[in-house]
């Protein structure tokens, strides 16, 4: 393998190449747990030629390459590789192109991180859709290009959204730009006229945009995005409710999202409160004991014209809608205070020092995370307690429930932050993990996104996983890009087809 | 015309039908959904080939005869139908309410059309999730009555209530008036039943694990993007036979209350409803009355329609729609939006309609509304001022007679009580129910055809509906379209004014052969200008003719969209006239048609005069560095 980088620095020798031992090592692994192949280099390239020139090269001496556009640990074994790989740094891409108040519109490039962002669009009066306290480092692009939920339901109309326009080099090496970013004009042709990259649709009759989201990186390396920001309130307020049970919180939930009354909203239970609160493992710990078992999190905002008079009525509706299930706002949260957490979670500029709060304070987490909707949500929490008693031997899980366009669907998601143990527990934790995802599945979990070793579980039953190889090969023929990554194996089609003629 | 299609590949690869094959298909046909689901009479088979701008490819008001047409009962036998139509050798194309040319084959005797017109559930609406799960033949209104029964709504294409709403989110495209606060039809698709091109039938998103269409993305990347685009694959790409939309909350009654007898009917609009048109001074003031209406989040439905549309939509026969189009009042309201704003309750309606009052004031604008309070009265006052400001006092005397006649017309029609809000509850219904769509655009000539019209941000729609009018004002000029005031740019703004959208309507005599010619050229020539002002993919930007135009200067996207074709349809068994067709041979005479296009231009001068100056400088600063 290691002639490969050779040939490669000689296709592109003006590439910046980095094969030192310590760098491969921290990318072999990651906080998930999980390993990798070892990578045999890391690359960066430094502008959107250069990159073409890479993958073009790529293609030609069969080297794979895995692109990563955030830095720091990463959590969810999707820039692992099943094959050694020369991973492609996205550092040198980390300017902000555009932040357009009017349109209500940013353009980043794919290192662009979220503290970064969010000073960037604040400054011109935006705000930007945040997953929930982003980890360090993660890149904006990274975060909108893998469909991760953001805070904001009211705002997302489609699963796609914050993610607009994307500029993406195929693995072919074509260059594509998607949306309304594709033209007639370049891009700064089109801001002449008055345009802003706001169309995520097209161009022409299909949405390369909805095949590069969600595809880990298998189809194209993105170079920037477009995405969609909001008007910054003069003034967000967030509150909590408390509950021992979740059920009513989602009927408030479904109150709230069905009048567009909060901007932020999401349900979380106390250990990922406190998680998100404490500054350490100690704090979170000691914070446990006195948190409620659920919380909704909402914030309502002042809408910019007579704010007095909307938020009259919309308090009201909100004291019927709590009295209405017998709750009541509480201002006392695990480990810290509604004001502290609506700093958590909307300044990821002023909240760098922080741990990752998935994490719980433990070196290593696993995530396990699917789509259903807000009523079928209860239904997969007994499963999941069930093996946190039996399989996992701790009953601390973090688990967060963020409703999605606008409340119609809802990411629910298990953190189970651990300590590494001795090599044989491995096995035992992977088996048991899967075994999980197997009956969660079973009890009905759409797993949208899945990543690792649950991919296999995502698309057992699914009817259209013969589609995810042929469309792979389309955009990238030879296989080059994130190997092992939506790793769906070819199988015979079930019925019909071409083969039907011969 | 720009969908006209030729194609040497697929000259070759359809065999045209002989009379053995013919009868094979029938038979074959018939075994799968019974003798009476098919149909081969040449007189019901021009009842699906009679279409809307079929000129465009035939000449006449007929498409190309389909070689048959076949009703199945369900998906099991739709994937049925395919895969006989592969083996075979045949192209099939699917229709639901098939509004327009597209629904049709492009050459005769090779296609099966499998008409979907049993397939017509609402499967389910779930109120809570707000969504529906509905199969191919529901219509937009069958679904609106339904959902409003439980509180929610629908979005509606600009195609009108009478289309199919599946088609709409998985094939077609999606403008509407609606689309502030509903949305455009492609970003309202959750998970759907794809029966694929060659016949396997696919549940994509989350049906195979939960049992129910709750999101159509995933696992891994979206399967949403291989099946359409800003359009749909128009039939091109097998058959969608359920799909799961988006609804929306809606505050107001299960049912309308609603009298008149057709065409004519009076709706009262509901308690805490507001409908207005809303009038600025230019066309600077109609960029930020959309922006500022889009950035509050107050509307419910907000669409654009120039004078000789409005006079078109509110009234029932052509006399009529003269008679109020030359009222100097109405026909000089260019610079308009029609908002509905509904609310829960009197608080929430009061609060909307100040903030309304606020911006409109702020744009020295005003509103005719239902709104009869202190506050309406003053907003009443500024739409009578703006539209002074541009026909004077005198032009608004010389309206008073038209107007007052007009009100008595409503008297003797509905009684005294509806004439206060004649108009905006008209507007209300043509607005809301989405019914009169059709008529403020057929009725004039006979039909119209439509230009411009990208995705674009609003200034950007607003710069495309500048420079469709100019291009349009030659062909009005030459006699050739009716004259309809030159800027008939109809259009609305979507989610929130996230993008928008405005397209340059141009209706025309389709029995008159130079008309049709002048039409095609107009269409052609605004593709041009799309593509040299910057305006974005237009909305003509579909089938292989477009793609010639747009594909190179919009990152070659039909080479994308060419293999997507060619990897999910080997056998090319979807009919794709209005899809993709890498082996496209422009049809003859194009390359004359454009030569004279090309030789007489219509002047256009367009800047960016209704974005504030400053945004301006803004962009040019950030463009340089």
């Amino acid at each position: 393998m290691p002639d490969l980088i050779e040939q490669l620095h000689a296709e592109v020798p003006t590439l910046e190449i980095d094969r030192s031992s310590s760098l491969l090592r921290a990318i072999e692994n990651d906080a998930s747990g999980l390993k990798g192949a070892p990578p045999i280099a890391a690359v960066a390239p430094t502008d959107l030629h250069e990159l073409q020139d890479l993958v073009a090269a790529a293609r030609r001496i069969g080297l794979p390459l895995v692109p990563v556009s955030s830095s720091g640990e990463h959590h969810r074994g999707d820039t692992l590789s099943t094959r050694p790989t020369a991973t492609v740094s996205m550092r040198h891409f980390r300017k902000i192109l555009r932040v357009d108040r009017r349109n209500r519109v940013a353009l980043a490039e794919a290192a662009v991180d979220f503290p970064e962002f969010t000073r960037a669009v604040h400054a011109k009066g935006l705000r930007p859709m945040l997953p929930l306290a982003p980890r360090p480092g993660k890149s904006v692009l990274g975060a909108y290009i893998e469909r991760e939920p953001t805070i904001y339901p009211r705002f997302q109309w489609d699963m796609a959204d914050p993610l607009l326009c994307l500029e993406v080099v195929f693995g072919t090496g074509e260059l594509f730009r998607t949306g309304s970013a594709a033209g007639p004009g370049t891009i700064e042709e089109q801001w002449a006229a008055g345009d802003a990259q706001k169309n995520p649709m097209g161009p022409g009759q299909s949405d390369l945009m909805r095949v590069i989201q969600g595809a880990q990186g298998t189809i194209g390396i993105a170079t920037w995005c477009s995405a969609k920001c909001e008007p910054l309130p003069s003034r967000e307020t967030l509150h909590a409710v408390a509950s021992k049970t979740i059920e009513p919180l989602v009927r408030v939930a479904y109150g709230l999202l069905r009048r567009n009354h909060a901007d932020i909203l999401f349900l979380a239970n106390g250990h990922t409160l406190a998680a998100l609160l404490a500054s350490d493992r100690d704090t979170y710990l000691r914070a446990l004991p006195a948190a409620a078992d659920w919380y909704l999190i909402f914030s309502v905002s002042d809408p910019p014209e007579f704010p007095e008079d909307k938020l009259r009525y919309v308090w009201r509706e909100i004291g019927g809608l709590l009295a209405a299930h017998g709750l009541a706002e509480t201002a006392t949260l695990p480990a810290g205070t509604t004001d502290s957490l609506y700093r958590r979670i909307t300044r990821p500029d002023l909240s760098q020092g922080l741990p990752y709060w998935r994490r719980a304070g433990l070196p290593l987490v696993r995530e396990v995370a699917f789509q259903t909707t807000l009523d079928r949500a209860a239904r997969f929490f007994p499963a999941v307690e069930a093996f946190a008693r039996t399989r996992w031997a701790s009953s601390d899980v973090l688990a967060y429930v963020q409703p999605q366009i606008g409340g119609r669907v809802c990411h629910v998601e298990f953190d189970f932050a651990y300590a590494p143990g001795p090599p044989e527990h491995e096995v035992e934790r992977e088996a048991a993990l899967l075994g999980l995802a197997r009956e969660l599945r079973s009890l009905g979990a759409f797993f949208s996104r899945p990543y690792g070793p649950v991919t296999p579980v995502a698309f057992e039953k699914s009817s259209t996983a013969w589609i995810v190889p042929k469309v792979k090969r389309m955009f990238d023929p030879d296989g080059i890009l994130s190997p092992g990554c939506l790793d769906v194996p070819e199988r015979p089609r079930k019925q019909g087809g071409a083969h039907a003629l011969q | 015309m720009t969908f006209a299609v030729t194609s040497a590949s697929e000259a070759v690869q359809v065999p045209r039908f002989a009379g053995e094959l013919h009868h094979r298909v029938h038979e074959a046909l018939a075994e799968i959904v019974g003798k009476r689901w098919v149909e081969t009479d040449p007189a019901v088979l021009d009842t699906h080939a009679w279409q809307y701008i079929a000129e465009a490819v035939t000449g006449s008001h007929y498409m190309p005869r389909p070689v048959a047409i076949v009703l199945p009962a369900n998906t099991a036998e739709v994937a049925a139908i395919v895969r006989l139509c592969n083996r075979l050798g045949i192209q099939y194309k699917a229709v639901s309410t098939a509004f327009g040319m597209w629904n049709a084959p492009a050459r005769a005797d090779q296609v099966v059309q499998i008409d979907l017109r049993r397939l017509d559930r609402i499967i389910r609406i779930d109120r809570d999730n707000m969504y529906a799960v509905i199969e191919p033949y529901v219509t937009g209104n069958q679904l609106q009555t339904e959902a409003m029964k439980v509180g929610l709504n629908t979005h509606i294409a600009g195609c009108g209530a009478q289309c199919s709403s599946l088609a709409s989110a998985t094939s077609m495209m999606g403008q509407g008036m609606d689309g502030v606060s509903m949305g455009f039809s492609n970003r309202n698709l959750l998970g759907f039943e794809w029966v694929t091109p060659d016949g396997e039938i696919v549940q994509v998103g989350s049906f195979d694990v939960a049992g129910d269409d709750f999101l159509g993305d995933g696992p891994g990347f979206s399967i949403r993007g291989i099946i359409r685009g800003f359009a749909g694959a128009l039939g091109g790409l097998g058959v969608f036979t359920r799909a799961a939309v988006k609804l929306y909350p809606w505050y107001g009654p299960p049912a309308f209350e609603q009298n008149g007898v057709s065409p004519y009917y009076h709706l009262r609009i509901p308690d805490h409803h507001t409908a207005a048109v809303l009038l600025v001074n230019d066309w600077r003031g109609m960029a930020e009355l959309g922006r500022r209406i889009g950035e509050a989040g107050i509307a419910d439905h907000l669409t654009r329609n120039a004078p000789s549309l409005m006079a078109g939509a509110v009234t029932a026969d052509n006399n009529e729609a003269v008679e109020v189009y030359r009222i100097p009042m109405l026909h000089e309201m260019y610079y308009n939006l029609i908002i509905v704003m509904t609310a829960l309750h009197d608080d929430e309606a009061r609060w909307r309609r100040k903030v309304l009052r606020k911006i409109l004031s702020d744009l020295r604008g005003g509103m005719l509304s239902n709104d009869l309070s202190l506050g309406g009265t003053t907003a009443l006052l500024g739409f009578v001022r703006t539209v002074a400001r541009r026909i004077g006092w005198g032009g608004l005397l010389k309206s008073m007679p038209s107007f007052l006649k007009l009100m008595m017309r409503d008297a003797e029609r509905f009684g005294w009580g509806a004439v206060p809000d004649g108009l905006p509850s008209m507007m209300y219904q043509a607005v809301v129910r989405a019914g009169m769509n059709m008529r403020g655009v057929f009725r004039f000539a006979g039909t119209f055809w439509t230009a411009m019209g990208s995705l674009v941000s609003w200034d950007n729609a607003i710069r495309g509906a500048r420079v469709g009018a100019q291009v349009k004002a030659k062909y009005i000029r030459k006699g050739a379209i009716v004259d309809d005031g030159g800027d008939n740019a109809w259009g609305g703004l979507y989610e929130a004014g996230a993008y928008a959208h405005l397209e340059e309507l141009c209706m025309y005599d389709q029995t008159d052969p130079a008309c049709k010619e002048a039409v095609t050229e107009y269409v052609i020539e605004t593709n041009l200008a799309c593509i040299e002002n910057h305006c974005g993919d237009s909305l003509n930007a579909v089938g292989p003719t477009a793609h010639v135009l747009f594909s190179p200067v919009c990152m070659d996207y039909d080479k994308f969209t060419a293999r997507i074709k060619a990897e999910f349809d080997p056998n090319n068994s979807a009919e794709a006239s209005f899809y993709t067709d890498p082996n496209f041979v422009p049809p003859e005479g194009a390359q004359a048609r454009m030569a004279a296009v090309l030789a007489d231009r219509a002047p256009v001068s367009v800047d960016n005069d209704h974005i504030p100056q400053e945004e301006v400088e803004t962009r040019r600063a950030t463009t340089r560095s």
